[in-house]
């Protein structure tokens, strides 16, 4: 009896001793100072980081150390950008455009459709996805056609005033800003979650998504939120966080560009 | 020959700096100062709405000042208290506007100087206000200094509270009635639906039940 008593404390112990050890969290680990720039999006292209300076109406190619390389003016506040087979797709909120921007040479994404200030965009392949601020919408390209997600509205499968999005192999996962939560959609445009109500969020406008957890951005309330799929909570990060608008994953490091802070915020996992 | 191409250069030259000045004297140059530019998704959102106003042109907003630049046809004789009007329906706070007329004159807004209250006199009231944003905190005290008796209003936006100082004329159902007539509900009083739609997103507050 005294004997299976030890082996259950025992293997209560071990199951307790793995579960911690699994669940590593993000660790504050370099704040990268960008001077005077303020931070809406950003992408990393080899070795270096390119930032839309929304205030400024500039997009901004940085060092790992934040040290300006170059500066590209007459962007029309830039907005959430995203980078395919090395070209740079950027939405510019003023001029309802999504600028392709290669090698310094600017064109434009011809869509079939208008914009009313495009926030964000995400592209995986051949599909494109466009947050359409304005028209509470996202301009979904699946590879052949386009079609539209969402409408004006706080019920799911509605969207008031998204300001990022993300597009996944098997959805599509959008900052749905001012209904203050995570929408995720399938690639038919059906909403299949909303996400981060109970955390009663303030303005959600950054979305990044891996094939392991989903990260937003608290504008309001100087926070990141991380998510597992299915909706749990995983992490709450405030450590140096200040209006921040944008965040990814690179290398295994997360990255947080806070627009008031005017930096980068580097995470290790631990 | 050089003299003729020397004297069209001029001609040119001429014409163009005519024009210019033509140009400036038909409009009207705003400087407005606004408040609660916290949010640069809205707020680049109002810039490009501002635009859209019939005949106003060289819209530019700096975020970090709050200063609004623009122009406007002369002849159409904006007045400050207009401006002002248009800029809260845009869903900006004015603070103080300065207008270069295209014949020279200057106008400059007033400022409400807050009132001085015998110590006796001075009562601190704190109601709730819905809100969420840098906007809203710029509305919601701007709402409250325009009221005749208020010295000072402070609104945090983690706790909702608006703390004021004011004159014990002041009741404090005439304060939320304000407050709600510019969109932001109080416990006692709500604001109409339209103008709650009219806020910006940002501001789109949970409403109070």
């Amino acid at each position: 009896m005294k004997q299976s008593f030890f082996i259950i404390i025992i293997t209560s112990l071990l199951f307790l001793c793995s579960c911690t050890e699994t669940k590593k969290t993000w660790q504050l680990t370099e704040t990268i100072d960008l001077g005077d720039i303020t931070p809406i999006g950003f992408t990393f292209q080899k070795d270096h980081i390119w930032i839309t300076d929304g205030d400024h109406n500039q997009l901004v190619k940085v060092n790992h150390k934040g040290e300006i390389q170059q500066t590209f003016p007459d962007f029309e506040r830039p907005m959430h950008l995203a980078i395919l087979d090395e070209t740079l797709y950027i939405p510019e909120y003023g001029s309802d455009k999504i600028i392709k921007f290669d090698n310094g040479q600017r064109s434009f994404l011809e869509i079939p459709d208008s914009l009313d200030s495009p926030a964000g965009v995400s592209l995986l392949e051949k599909e494109i996805a466009i947050a359409d601020f304005y028209h509470h919408r996202i301009l979904f390209f699946n590879g052949q056609n386009w079609m539209s997600i969402g409408e004006e509205g706080k019920a799911p499968g509605q969207l008031y005033y998204p300001t990022d999005v993300e597009i996944l192999t098997d959805k599509i996962v959008v900052a749905d800003a001012y209904n203050n939560r995570i929408q995720v959609f399938d690639k038919n445009g059906k909403s299949q979650q909303v996400i981060g109500m109970a955390e009663k969020m303030n303005a959600a406008t950054g979305v990044y998504a891996d094939n392991d957890f989903l990260y937003i951005t608290d504008f309001e309330k100087d926070r990141v939120l991380i998510y597992e799929h299915d909706g749990t909570l995983s992490q709450i990060i405030a450590d140096g966080i200040n209006k921040p608008t944008d965040l990814m994953v690179k290398d295994k490091n997360l990255y947080i560009a806070n627009y008031k802070g005017k930096n980068l915020l580097k995470f290790e996992k631990n | 020959m050089k003299n003729n191409i020397i004297i069209l250069v001029a001609i040119f030259l001429l014409g163009i700096s005519f024009q210019a000045t033509a140009q400036s004297e038909s409009m009207d140059a705003f400087t407005v100062q606004v408040d609660g530019l916290g949010c640069p998704f809205c707020a680049y959102g109002l810039e490009k709405k501002f635009k859209e106003l019939k005949g106003i042109k060289q819209v530019k907003i700096e975020m970090e000042t709050g200063i609004m630049d623009f122009t406007y046809p002369a002849e159409k004789d904006l007045s400050i208290e207009r401006v002002s009007q248009q800029v809260e329906k845009a869903g900006y706070t004015p603070v103080s506007v300065y207008i270069k007329r295209g014949d020279g004159r200057i106008e400059k807004s007033e400022q409400k100087e807050a009132p001085v209250l015998a110590a006796d006199d001075i009562q601190n009231l704190e109601i709730f206000v819905a809100g969420n944003c840098g906007m809203c905190k710029a509305r919601i005290e701007k709402t409250a200094m325009k009221l005749d008796d208020v010295q000072s209003a402070v609104w945090d936006q983690e706790t909702k509270q608006l703390t004021i100082s004011a004159s014990s004329k002041l009741k404090k159902a005439d304060l939320e009635k304000a407050i709600a007539k510019a969109g932001h509900d109080t416990k006692n009083a709500k604001a109409k639906t339209a103008t709650y739609n009219s806020l910006p997103g940002c501001c789109h507050y949970e409403r109070v039940q």
